[in-house]
């Protein structure tokens, strides 16, 4: 009884160590045709950039990963660039080329 | 001082947009319509999509106003962008601006146009005989083909 007292308090601790962080990611315009849909739910570990999200999405999505050179990011409604940490919440966008007009 | 910033899916009420920008001390009224086209590159375009991530894009013409009231003194300014389906030959974008004189309400304008096209999350796609483009994306086939624009 002590004994597994004790594992789940470790297992506890250890969970922490590596937070996750459930975050939103919306996709856009051809992005959006690449994925197959308009936004899906990743769990990261928290601190990850958006390159590491970005490796994690492309290997979901083959099309997704020769846009590359292409895509900007968003954090938040703001752009972002790629070593920019993750935090639980944040709502990430994939965005192409703009071409509004 | 009045701003207008707007992101609608419908027609475009210019005369709203217009009206947002007169003011008695304004003697010089600026607009710029951005109208859909029947063509690109060369081939004849039947119909056009534009879609837009509307909060962010939002806050994207928001700051380019504040770009507008810091570089040219140009309070006055209205932005409205269309999404969805847009007819060939209808407004899919407008832009006013009201100053004292022409000279900045012109330049706020032609800011106003050429900012929002490079920095709002908004995507224009066009439909063609054979195929459907997000413009400024490769096209949906995969293949090599030069998009100089």
């Amino acid at each position: 009884m002590f004994q597994d007292m004790t594992d789940a308090s470790l297992q506890d601790t250890k969970a922490r160590s590596t937070d996750i962080a459930q975050v939103a990611v919306r996709f856009f315009a051809g992005a959006a045709d690449a994925a197959g849909t308009r936004e899906r739910t990743y769990d990261i570990e928290a601190g990850a950039t958006v390159a590491a999200l970005f490796d994690i999405i492309a290997a979901d999505f083959p099309e997704m990963a020769k846009m590359k050179p292409t895509l900007r990011f968003a954090v938040n409604l703001e752009f972002a660039d790629l070593q920019r940490a993750l935090r639980d919440g944040d709502e990430i966008a994939i965005i192409p080329p703009v071409s509004g007009g | 001082m009045a701003r207008l910033v707007k992101i609608v899916d419908g027609r475009i009420d210019t005369d709203e947009a217009l009206d947002a920008v007169r003011s008695p001390g304004n003697g010089g009224l600026a607009s710029f319509y951005g109208s859909t086209r029947d063509n690109s590159e060369g081939k004849r375009v039947h119909r056009l999509f534009y879609e837009a991530y509307e909060p962010m894009a939002t806050i994207k013409m928001n700051e380019v106003a504040d770009e507008i009231a810091d570089q040219f003194g140009v309070q006055d300014l209205a932005m409205v962008h269309r999404i969805g389906e847009v007819p060939i030959g209808e407004v899919s974008v407008f832009v006013a601006a009201g100053s004292g004189h022409r000279a900045e309400a012109f330049a706020a304008c032609r800011y106003a146009i050429d900012t929002l096209k490079e920095t709002v999350p908004i995507w224009k796609k066009e439909f063609f005989d054979d195929e459907e483009v997000w413009v400024g994306e490769a096209p949906s086939s995969g293949a090599a083909r030069d998009q100089s624009h």
